[in-house]
C-alpha cells in the first residue's frame, strides 16, 4: 500500500473510533451500558442491524463465491425479508411490552430458568465462535497487506475491537455503526466502478454482463427441488426463513441493536428497512464478484489468488509453479481469441455456440490449473490453505485499483470486522450478565453490574481472538460462518416458537424438547448429507413437535403459563 | 416505551406487502436477467 493508502485507511477508522468513543462518553450505568439509547431513530437501528450482519467475511468472501458460482448465493437472503415482516408484527411488540434487555428473559418469563439459560448458552457458544471466525477474516486482509503473520494482525484487530466496545458498550457500537455503513456503501460503488473501467478498452459494462451470462455466472434463482444442493429458491425462502427468523428474533447481537431502549415503531421500522436493502445490497456485492470473474476472462489472472503464498511458493518448487503458469497462459491465450469472437457484433448463433463452448472448456482448464497450484501450496506449504477464493477480491484490490481507494477498500474491510464483531462482542457481554450474573447477584449494585458487564466483554472478545488462531483450518470463511450458526438457531428458533405459539406448553417440556432438537441437528450434522440450510428447519420442527407431545406426556409441567402475547 | 404511534409512510400492513412486494420483483428480475444472457 501506498503512503496514500494509509492515509486514508488510518483516517477513515480512527476518525470512525474517535467518534463512536465520543457519542459513548457518558455511559455510566448499566442501563446505557447494555442498551443503546433512547433516541436511536429508525434509520440509524436500521444501518445498525445492516451493518451487525455485514461483517469483513461479506466483503472478502461473497465477491470470491460470485467468481467461483456465480450470483446463487444470493438465495440464501430470500428468507430474510419475509422474516423482518413477521419479526415486526409479532415478535418484537412482545419484547417492547416485556421492556427484556435480552430476548432470553423472554424464556424466563415465560417457562423457566433453566430454558432461558440453555438457549442463552446456545446463543454464547455459537455467536463466540462465530465473532472468531469474523475476526480471522479481515486479519488475513491485513496480513496479506503487510506481509504480517495472521497471528499478530488476529491480536491486533481483535485488540482494537475489544478495547472500544468494552469502553463505548452498546451505544458506542450503535453509533459507530452508522459511520461505518456509509464508509461501506461508499467503498461497494467505488468498487464496482473501478471494476468496470479496469476492462479492457472497448469492453462494455453490457458485453461483460452477456460474457457472465454466456459463462453461467448470473443463474440467480435455482428452482430445482433438489435437497442436496446448498442455495436453491426453496432452501432460500423456507431454511432462509428460519435461519433469518432466528438470528434476527433470537441471537441476542441483533436484537440487542433493535431493542435500543426507544419506542417500538423505530424497531419495526429499522427492520423493515433491513428487508427492504439486504437482497439488494447482497445481490451488488455478488455481482462485483462477477464482474472480477469477466475482467479475469480479459486480463490474465494470477495462477493463485493468495500472493504471498503463490511467492512461496516459488522459491520452493519454482520449476512446478513455471510448468502451470505456462499452461494456465496457453489456455487463457485460446479462451481470449474465443471471447472476442463471442462478443464480436453480428457474429451468428451458430459461431456464437462454438465459441461459447471453447470459453467454458478453456475456463474449466484454468480452474483446474489453479485448483492444481492449491494443492501444491497445501503439500508444500503447512498451514497454507489449498483454497483461495477469499482472496480473490483483495488479490484484484491490490493489483488494479488506484491509490487511495485501496486504503478505502482495506477501511471497507476494516469497518465491517469492527461493527460485527463490536455488536457480538456487546451482546455476548450483556447476555452473560443479564442472563446469568444477574439471575444469581440480584443484589448487586449497578457499579458492580457495570464493571462485571465490561470484564465479560472483554473475556468473549479474548476467547473470540483465541479461536480466530485456529479459523484458517476451514474452508470457505461466510459458509464456514452460516453453516456453525445452522448448528444452534433451528432449535433456539423452536423454543422461542413454542413460547409464542403453544400457549400450553411449559417449563420442563419446552426444555427437553430444546434438548431433543439440538442432539437431532448435530445427529444430521454428523451423518447425514443435508444442505446445512435444512438444520434449521428440522431443529425448528423437532422442537415445535417434541414440546406438546412431552407436555401431554406430563401434564403438570413446570413453569410459568402467563402469556406474554395475549 | 411501548408508545407507537403507527409508521409514518403508511399503514403497517401496506408496509409489509410493499417489502415482500419486492422480493418478489427481485426474484422475478433475476429469474429474468438469466434468462437473457445464457
Amino acid at each position: 500500500m501506498s503512503a496514500v493508502d494509509w492515509v486514508v485507511l488510518v483516517a477513515t477508522i480512527a476518525g470512525i473510533v474517535a467518534y463512536g468513543s465520543w457519542r459513548s462518553r457518558h455511559v455510566q450505568t448499566t442501563e446505557s451500558y447494555l442498551r443503546a439509547g433512547k433516541d436511536l431513530r429508525w434509520w440509524t437501528i436500521g444501518l445498525s442491524v445492516i451493518a451487525t450482519q455485514a461483517s469483513a467475511i461479506t466483503f472478502l468472501s461473497l465477491p470470491g463465491q460470485a467468481y467461483e458460482d456465480g450470483l446463487g448465493f444470493v438465495q440464501f437472503y430470500f428468507g430474510l425479508p419475509i422474516a423482518m415482516v413477521l419479526l415486526s408484527a409479532i415478535i418484537v411488540p412482545v419484547y417492547h411490552r416485556l421492556r427484556v434487555y435480552t430476548a432470553y428473559e423472554y424464556l424466563e418469563l415465560r417457562f423457566d430458568r433453566r430454558t432461558r439459560q440453555f438457549t442463552a448458552l446456545l446463543f454464547l457458544v455459537s455467536r463466540g465462535l462465530a465473532s472468531g471466525l469474523a475476526i480471522y477474516a479481515p486479519a488475513l486482509v491485513l496480513s496479506a497487506v503487510l506481509g504480517w503473520p495472521v497471528l499478530w494482525t488476529n491480536f491486533l484487530l481483535g485488540g482494537t475491537t475489544i478495547v472500544y466496545t468494552v469502553l463505548g458498550g452498546s451505544r458506542a457500537v450503535s453509533r459507530t455503526q452508522s459511520a461505518q455503513m456509509a464508509v461501506i456503501f461508499l467503498g461497494l460503488v467505488a468498487a464496482l466502478v473501478t471494476v468496470v473501467t479496469s476492462f479492457p478498452v472497448g469492453v462494455s459494462l453490457g458485453q461483460g454482463v452477456a460474457l457472465a451470462g454466456a459463462l453461467g455466472k448470473l443463474q440467480g434463482v435455482d428452482l430445482s427441488l433438489r435437497f442436496d444442493t446448498r442455495y436453491t429458491l426453496w432452501s432460500g425462502l423456507l431454511g432462509g426463513l428460519f435461519v433469518q427468523l432466528a438470528y434476527f428474533g433470537t441471537d441476542q447481537s441483533q436484537v440487542q441493536r433493535y431493542l435500543s431502549g426507544g419506542p417500538l415503531t423505530e424497531s419495526r421500522l429499522g427492520l423493515l428497512m433491513n428487508g427492504l436493502v439486504k437482497v439488494p445490497m447482497q445481490l451488488f456485492i455478488l455481482f462485483i464478484g462477477v464482474m472480477v470473474f469477466v475482467f479475469y476472462q480479459l486480463s490474465p489472472p494470477p495462477l493463485f489468488f493468495n500472493g504471498v503464498a503463490l511467492e512461496r511458493l516459488r522459491e520452493r518448487q519454482g520449476a512446478e509453479v513455471a510448468r502451470l503458469e505456462q499452461a494456465q497462459a496457453e489456455a487463457f491465450s485460446g479462451k481470449r481469441a474465443a471471447i472476442e469472437r463471442l462478443l464480436a457484433p453480428g457474429a451468428s448463433p451458430q459461431s456464437v455456440a462454438v465459441a461459447r463452448t471453447q470459453v467454458r472448456a478453456d475456463e474449466a482448464r484454468i480452474a483446474s490449473l489453479r485448483r492444481e497450484a492449491g494443492a501444491l501450496v497445501a503439500r508444500t506449504l503447512p498451514g497454507v490453505d489449498a483454497k483461495d477464493s477469499d482472496f480473490i477480491f483483495l488479490r484484484f484490490v491490490l493489483d488494479h485499483f488506484p491509490r487511495g481507494l485501496i486504503g478505502l477498500l482495506v477501511a471497507v474491510i476494516l469497518s465491517a470486522a469492527m461493527s460485527a464483531n463490536s455488536a457480538a462482542l456487546s451482546s455476548l457481554g450483556a447476555t452473560t450478565v443479564v442472563d446469568f450474573y444477574r439471575p444469581r447477584r440480584p443484589d448487586a449494585t449497578d457499579a458492580q453490574t457495570l464493571r462485571v458487564a465490561r470484564i465479560a466483554t472483554a473475556g468473549w472478545g479474548i476467547v473470540a481472538v483465541g479461536f480466530a488462531a485456529y479459523a484458517s483450518l476451514l474452508d470457505n470463511l461466510i459458509q464456514a460462518v452460516n453453516v456453525l450458526g445452522s448448528l444452534f438457531y433451528g432449535p433456539m428458533l423452536g423454543v422461542f416458537l413454542v413460547g409464542f405459539f403453544l400457549k400450553q406448553v411449559r417449563g420442563t417440556a419446552a426444555f427437553w424438547a430444546t434438548i431433543a432438537g439440538e442432539a437431532v441437528v448435530l445427529a444430521a450434522a454428523a451423518f447425514g448429507n443435508l444442505g446445512f440450510l435444512w438444520y434449521n428447519v428440522i431443529g425448528c420442527a423437532v422442537v415445535v413437535g417434541a414440546a406438546p407431545l412431552l407436555q401431554l406426556a406430563s401434564p403438570r409441567g413446570s413453569g410459568n403459563p402467563a402469556d406474554p402475547i395475549g | 416505551m411501548d408508545s407507537d404511534a403507527g409508521p409514518p409512510l403508511g399503514s403497517w400492513p401496506r408496509l409489509y406487502a410493499i417489502v415482500v412486494g419486492m422480493l418478489v420483483v427481485e426474484i422475478a428480475l433475476l429469474w429474468l436477467l438469466a434468462r437473457t444472457f445464457q
